[in-house]
């Protein structure tokens, strides 16, 4: 009998080995923040200058259909800056405190209006469409998404990072301060999160990616939290 | 069996066999999966390869140059953390298409797939004529080839297209300002 016990527990101990080896074989993730192995994001995130200059976040904007290229231009300022805090821009937290490395300037006119050499400089590009139009990256109509090109090694040779970002917009989607500020945080290395995301992180915690529309309903956010800055944060510390 | 020999065997044996059926679980080969910190960027490539697509009278010798450039982007002191091993030999059979002017952004390949092809670069050389109809002045451009969804709105490029005219192939700023970075390198690394 004592030896059927030693038994058992010698096999119990073995399957909590292997369970223990298991969990620590998965991607770290930062508090509620999106798989590390999912999370493309801008190279110039790691950069900063004192000055304006080309290792900051520049976007323009180009429209296909559905909206003029001034109201989307002030649609996506408006979601960018005039939300108060936390903020993209600057990486700043509710505290006020901020991080260069995110450093966000507008170019004022349309994308395709800039030469070749110029328009390689500018890190994210927002695509508005009439909210009838599709793009096959999105996957229908009614839906805004994010591209991301040129993945290059980064520096510190830890990670692929992408120079060129594309923010396809659905016109409609120009009026929510969440949407634009959600589709900005996918550029910034934030994935999706909630129940129906599809992602790993079905969790409701308090984020721009975690929306209603991914089944949290609670989270009426228009701006980043708190969560996601921190997250960006630890995407810009890689 | 000793009683010692059993309680440490048996449970290494089964951390075992349950470490690898997981394993086995989570390392699909046929399904093709984007990798972030490979080099090769999708799960179903293990070596580099780059392949050359031409479009009108391009002169004889372009896959020879394409050849030797990247012999010289062998040296980028990035190329081993890439993994990419040796000089791979230039293919072809990787049609490309010139949907309209090749600004940035312009897809000239299948674009989005989740089946990639096993090229993580494509070289498409234009004839001089057809590069001024579709590059304007400029030397080249870094274009997406295919593309392949992360996450249901997150969609990343895994084949980088580089279309150069003819005459650009031999230079060195086709070398380090298109096609290194269409290897995923950093050209201010190099």
């Amino acid at each position: 009998m004592r030896e059927r016990i030693r038994r058992a527990a010698a096999v119990a101990a073995g399957i909590v080995a292997a369970a223990t080896l298991v969990i620590a074989g998965q991607p770290a993730s930062a508090h509620h923040a999106h798989r590390d192995y999912y999370q493309p994001h801008l190279s110039h995130m790691h950069e900063w200058t004192a000055y304006e200059g080309e290792k900051d976040e520049h976007f323009c904007v180009q429209i296909i259909s559905g909206a003029s290229h001034s109201t989307a231009l002030s649609s996506i300022n408006r979601a960018l800056f005039s939300t108060g805090t936390p903020r993209w821009d600057l990486a700043t937290l509710s505290d006020g405190t901020t991080n260069a490395r995110i450093d966000i300037y507008h170019k004022p006119n349309s994308c395709s209006s800039y030469p070749q050499a110029e328009r390689n400089t500018i890190d994210i590009e927002y695509h508005v469409r009439a909210s009838n139009a599709s793009v096959p990256a999105c996957g229908g109509d009614n839906i805004s998404c994010v591209v991301f090109d040129l993945p290059r090694l980064s520096l510190s040779g830890t990670h692929y990072h992408y120079d060129w970002s594309y923010v396809y917009l659905d016109a409609d989607h120009l009026g929510s301060n969440q949407l634009i500020n959600h589709e900005t945080g996918h550029v910034f290395g934030l994935m999706d999160g909630g129940p129906r995301s599809g992602t790993w992180d079905t969790s409701c915690s308090a984020s721009i990616m975690h929306l209603p529309y991914y089944g949290c309903a609670a989270n009426t956010y228009s701006k980043p939290t708190d969560n996601d800055i921190r997250s960006v944060r630890s995407v810009i510390g890689r | 069996m000793t009683r010692y020999a059993r309680i440490v065997l048996y449970p290494l044996a089964v951390a075992g066999l349950l470490v690898a059926v997981v394993l086995g679980v989570r390392t699909p080969e046929s399904h093709a999966e984007f990798v972030p910190d490979s080099g090769l960027l999708v799960s179903t490539r293990d070596a580099l390869r780059v392949c050359v697509d031409t479009h009108g009278a391009v002169p004889g010798g372009a896959a020879e140059q394409v050849a030797a450039a990247l012999g010289t982007v062998r040296a980028h002191p990035q190329w081993g953390a890439a993994r990419f091993g040796d000089v791979p030999a230039v293919e072809r059979g990787c049609p490309a298409t010139l949907p309209g002017p090749l600004v940035r952004g312009t897809v000239v390949g299948p674009g989005l797939t989740d089946a990639p092809s096993p090229y993580r670069t494509v070289v498409v050389v234009l004839d001089e004529a057809t590069a001024d109809r579709y590059l304007g002045d400029r030397p080249a451009a870094l274009l997406p080839y295919e593309l392949m969804r992360v996450s249901d709105h997150v969609v990343v490029t895994v084949t980088q297209a580089v279309a150069v005219r003819a005459g650009a192939l031999g230079t060195a700023e086709f070398t380090k300002d298109y096609l290194t970075p269409a290897l995923g390198l950093d050209p201010s690394a190099g």
